[in-house]
């Protein structure tokens, strides 16, 4: 549905850097809705020089409103932080396919790049025996990422995590690209590399992922020789999010293409011909 | 008191209950926007292009945001007649039994597959016009060459006028040096409207990764930056030819509709505008509502054509 959704809060994901927000939304119907995976459009108002709603996943739910995290990287997330609480924007969703949770999908092993963690903390928040390890090349845009664990479902301190870390379940793990970053430094997906890791990987009936390319690649890669099922959260460029513009089209493996907004934007990894996506 | 405006409109023998039709490619076959949208009040739908045989559209990426429009290089990604036939016909003839007119937009790459097309959709019901899309700059091998040439405009428009006896609207491009001599070869041809205007032929890079920001390289730019250049065409078409003309262009609010009214239009569609918010087509009819009750405009209709009429007294 569309609706005129209400600006409750705004609070950056972290100190002393403003670049990437949680926002909190009032949609009840919306939120009523919506599942771990799926996605909003998001329009500031009707005579922007930049006439596109935005998509955005939804990044967690509680009772009726709806949380977003959005990094700020063109003209319409820069002007969002501007915007007051209480300051109405024009929504619709909730849009697209989420994850498939099924029963015997769980537990997931959550796997997050960036602001690609906006999805995994919607599906954290919803199953409470879910490991989640989360990635970043700017660490300091997400340093108060414990604040809004704490607000989706509890308190959970991201344990930092590199090559040589054993994880173990229900944890949040994180890692950093920054050289300057004394534990966890490196790749998101180098703990899963530690074959001491593999009795934890393999406790888990699904991979979810969600972040750059090249990282979800490794990510499917790693969980199809595990022979675990792998989830990947998409993202493309488009314009109406329903189905009708036939903008947003990813390369499938059976030939022809995908629509993120109408199969997606949550896809099995094989769905998708990784060789003609340009990565 | 002023009276309830009245919205209808003529479109040579077709009568709308208000000029707001959605385009081609931005309302889909409107069973998609069903759960958002009161397709009841439209008063036209024109289908996505549909070809003879499914296509899968051009290479991603194939939209970007431009400023005050946008660009796309779908490729007129479609399921195909066969499949049109079975799966979104049944709802387009629930929505044409309330009072919605459809128009199906046609997309071939030769004339054979128009005349087939126009046969096999002349022979189901529901379908109360046909729209030739001579004009979509997405595909390098076929729309484009049609639409900037009046012969060939001519010789496909008179092929379709030949079979079918659907009221047959002619779409045109842009992208030519004279709106007028091709406007002429479609009226000649048979047509009963003309559509215009379709999307201009637009390309965008991306400054930092040194790319361009289409798959396709080119595609159509379309939305509030293109309605100047579609206002002033449909201008000149009015001023010199007698044929009904369906408007569009960056059209985004009420007030633009009864511009292209005056500069020579009888109904408009929407189109970017449809991506832009799901429910923009009502929102536009109620301005357009308000505005003909503000301004004592009591019959639309009565404006079409008022600046083309002048400018052609005043011989401009």
């Amino acid at each position: 549905m569309r609706v005129i959704a209400e600006i409750m809060e705004q609070q950056p994901l972290s100190h002393p850097a403003r670049d990437v927000w949680w926002m909190c939304l009032k949609a009840p119907s919306v939120a009523a809705q919506a599942q771990p995976g799926q996605f909003i459009m998001l329009k500031l108002g009707h005579t922007t020089p930049h006439p596109l709603g935005r998509p955005f996943s939804i990044a967690g739910v509680n009772d009726e409103y709806i949380f977003l995290l959005y990094k700020q990287k063109g003209a319409i997330t820069d002007l969002m932080p501007h915007l007051n609480e209480g300051a109405k924007v024009i929504l619709w969703g909730p849009l697209g396919h989420g994850f498939d949770l099924r029963d015997d999908k769980t537990p997931l092993l959550l796997i997050a790049g960036g602001a690609g963690i906006a999805p995994m903390l919607f599906t954290w928040q919803r199953f409470s025996n879910a490991a989640l390890l989360a990635g970043f090349a700017d660490w300091h845009n997400f340093n108060r990422l414990s604040v809004i664990l704490r607000e989706l479902r509890r308190f959970s301190p991201p344990i930092p995590a590199g090559p040589d870390t054993l994880l173990t379940p229900e944890s949040v793990y994180i890692t950093n690209l920054s050289p300057y970053w004394s534990a966890g430094s490196g790749l998101v997906t180098d703990p899963l590399l530690n074959p001491q890791n593999s009795g934890f990987i393999k406790n888990h009936n699904s991979v979810l992922t969600c972040g750059p390319w090249p990282m979800m690649k490794r990510v499917a890669a790693i969980s199809r020789e595990y022979g675990i099922s792998c989830q990947i959260a998409a993202e493309s460029p488009m314009a109406c999010g329903l189905g009708v513009c036939m903008g947003c089209a990813l390369p499938a493996a059976q030939g022809d293409y995908l629509y993120l907004c109408k199969h997606g934007p949550a896809l099995q990894a094989e769905a998708l011909d990784w060789n003609r996506l340009c990565l | 008191m002023s009276v309830k405006p009245d919205l209808t409109c003529r479109i040579g023998n077709l009568v709308a209950r208000n000029p707001i039709f959605a385009a081609s490619g931005t309302y889909g076959f409107g069973e998609e926007l069903a759960d958002y949208a009161n397709i009841g009040k439209l008063g036209g739908l024109v289908t996505k292009g549909l070809s003879l045989s499914p296509r899968p559209g051009n290479r991603p990426p194939r939209i970007c945001e431009t400023m005050s429009g946008m660009l796309n290089s779908i490729g007129l990604a479609n399921p195909g007649l066969d499949i049109f036939i079975r799966d979104k016909l049944p709802y387009l003839q629930k929505i044409a039994d309330a009072g919605c007119l459809v128009i199906v937009n046609m997309y071939a790459e030769n004339r054979q597959e128009f005349v087939d097309l126009s046969k096999a959709l002349s022979a189901v019901s529901g379908i109360s016009a046909l729209e030739l899309n001579l004009s979509c700059p997405n595909v390098s091998d076929g729309g484009m060459a049609f639409g900037v040439d009046p012969g060939a405009v001519f010789r496909i428009t008179q092929a379709v006028r030949e079979n079918t006896n659907l009221p047959l609207w002619v779409k045109l491009t842009p992208n030519v040096t004279n709106i007028v001599e091709i406007a002429q070869a479609a009226l000649q041809g048979g047509a009963d409207a003309i559509s215009m205007i379709n999307t201009l032929l637009a390309t965008a890079i991306d400054a930092r990764a040194r790319k361009f920001r289409l798959g396709n390289i080119m595609g159509g730019l379309s939305g509030p930056a293109i309605k100047p250049v579609a206002l002033r065409m449909v201008l000149q078409v009015s001023k010199e030819l007698d044929i009904p003309i369906v408007g569009m262009g960056g059209i985004t609010g009420g007030s633009d509709i009864i511009e292209f009214f005056l500069a020579g239009a009888c109904a408009v569609q929407i189109g970017s505008a449809n991506l832009m918010d799901p429910l923009a087509m009502e929102r536009i009819n109620a301005e357009l509502f308000d505005f003909c009750l503000e301004e004592n405009v009591s019959k639309l209709q009565d404006l079409s054509g008022q600046l083309a009429a002048e400018c052609r007294l005043q011989k401009i």
